[in-house]
């Protein structure tokens, strides 16, 4: 759980909860350099899901109140995480219409069925 | 089992599998606090309908009938369903899922030197450094 505390702390610090705009100053601590590629950029999105779905299932288990979870479910808002065969189909990988709220606290609420992420299959290869 | 079947996606809108899990063990570390907290006696009445909603799956018609539309029903339904599943991973393979000893899915926890109760008084017995002949008659057999 150590680990995991550390992994989401790491995953936080460098921006991988929320969907990158280069409009916006970024406010992280640890600024990555721009994913080269859709498949870099889809690496970090299912990156960052699986350590939140490690978070939340040790903490499951161990029966460990997770103090971060409420406030990282109203931050993320980075999109659902795609097969990465549609990672890799894309050449040009770009969300768009993708409303800067979170994802998981309107699945959690009234709203089953939250916005997802659409790719911009214009730019299929 | 929907976790095995990386196509099992149309229980739930996923745009993956990652998609997939990662709803169900939102839904489910939710449920487990909400149950922990209603055990501590910190839920109101908004959040207590809502823990009924997760894990009293049979009683949702009566619950939600003329709340509710028939569409949040089904969604609602999908989501126990979803938890249901991911109860019965946890028990499975999860750190408490069966006796080490027997495999018997008693779900108890070994770190606990607790056993199961039809088989493990032999294992207790053997722990204390006495081999009953009861044990070496299974044992052999």
């Amino acid at each position: 759980m150590h680990r995991i505390n550390s992994a989401v702390s790491l995953s936080i610090g460098c921006g991988l909860h929320k969907q990158r705009s280069p409009t916006t100053n970024s406010d992280v601590a640890f600024e990555l350099a721009p994913p080269r590629d859709a498949i870099e950029q889809g690496e970090r999105i299912d990156g960052f899901w699986t350590i939140l779905i490690l978070h939340k299932c040790w903490g499951v288990s161990l029966q460990w109140p997770s103090t971060i979870s409420d406030v990282l479910d109203e931050q993320i808002n980075i999109p659902w995480p795609l097969e990465m065969f549609a990672y890799e189909s894309v050449s040009h990988f770009t969300y768009h219409q993708v409303p800067f709220d979170s994802h998981l606290h309107p699945y959690l609420g009234t709203n089953p069925h939250p916005p997802s992420a659409t790719l911009d299959l214009e730019n299929v290869s | 089992m929907f976790l095995d079947d990386p196509t099992a996606t149309n229980v739930e809108v996923a745009s993956s599998t990652l998609a997939l899990h990662v709803k169900a063990a939102t839904l489910f570390e939710r449920a487990s606090y909400l149950g922990v907290q209603w055990k501590s006696g910190m839920v109101n009445h908004t959040q207590r309908r809502m823990i009924l909603t997760y894990i009293r799956p049979n009683r949702l018609g009566r619950t939600y009938t003329g709340l509710d539309c028939r569409s949040r029903l089904t969604s609602i339904h999908k989501r126990v369903f979803f938890l249901r599943e991911l109860i019965r991973y946890a028990y499975r393979y999860g750190p408490q899922a069966t006796c080490y000893i027997h495999d018997c899915a008693s779900g108890h926890d070994p770190a606990s030197q607790r056993f199961c109760r039809k088989q493990c008084s032999v294992k207790s017995e053997v722990s204390r450094g006495r081999q009953s002949s009861r044990y070496r008659d299974r044992k052999h057999s």
